[in-house]
């Protein structure tokens, strides 16, 4: 198999994951609101990095973490269909500039929104402002968002010298 | 752009359709409808000897430029 192929899997694997993930938590926030949300909180208030000790901290919890799971299964969406679309279709197009263009603003913008959403939540549920997530993470993802803008700069100038080449007679 | 293309004129000079000129320089239709109208943002300079040569012309003779300003 390419490797284009791989990729292109990985990528599928991973997104279909992701939801299977978005939809189990999506179950675990309705069993806790219209169930029983003690169970989920003596789950939750033996978790490492936060741990919930009231209904609405929890709830608070798992909303955002619908949210935060929405803006990455969308990342990996839009990701998905840029490697279908370069594999088998023209290189250098608009959509592959502009998905290059929106996954890495999308990547920062989710990244600088989930260590701003640590910090408040750490502030709020435990009383004290610590930052305790991995920098080196935060700042490789946030350097993956900018070298895909910086991709979609260079795709950019490749289509129009592409179409300089084109209306070359 | 300030860059014309007059080739047009040349080929009724000629008597010659656009078909036949491509042909001759081997170029497709296509490629020669770029040209004529004016899309084309380069040319070689192979096709521009081609195309002399077949309608024995200058360079000067097709293409001509126009102050815009």
């Amino acid at each position: 198999m390419r490797s284009s192929e791989w990729t292109k899997n990985i990528f599928s694997v991973t997104y279909y994951l992701l939801v299977i993930g978005w939809i189990l938590l999506l179950g675990i926030l309705l069993y806790a609101i219209f169930i029983n949300s003690d169970e989920i909180l003596e789950v939750m208030g033996d978790a490492e990095e936060f741990q919930i000790k009231s209904e609405n901290a929890l709830y608070t919890c798992l909303t955002y973490g619908l949210l935060s799971g929405a803006l990455w299964i969308y990342i990996l969406y839009v990701f998905k269909n840029l490697i279908q679309n370069l594999i088998y279709g023209p290189l250098f197009t608009k959509l592959q500039i502009a998905s290059f263009n929106l996954i890495g603003q999308l990547i920062i913008f989710t990244s600088i929104l989930d260590a701003l959403s640590i910090v408040i939540v750490k502030a709020i549920l435990n009383s004290r402002l610590e930052i305790e997530f991995d920098l080196f993470d935060f700042w490789f993802v946030i350097a993956i968002g900018t070298f895909l803008i910086f991709l979609s700069q260079i795709f950019n100038k490749a289509r129009m010298l592409k179409q300089e080449n084109d209306l070359t007679v | 752009m300030a860059i014309i293309i007059n080739l047009d004129a040349v080929l009724d000079k000629r008597g010659m359709k656009s078909n036949e000129l491509a042909e001759a320089i081997n170029i497709t239709t296509a490629n020669l409808s770029i040209l004529k109208t004016g899309k084309a943002k380069a040319v070689r300079f192979s096709t521009l000897e081609a195309i002399c040569k077949v309608l024995e012309c200058q360079p000067g003779d097709i293409l001509e430029y126009i102050d815009e300003d």
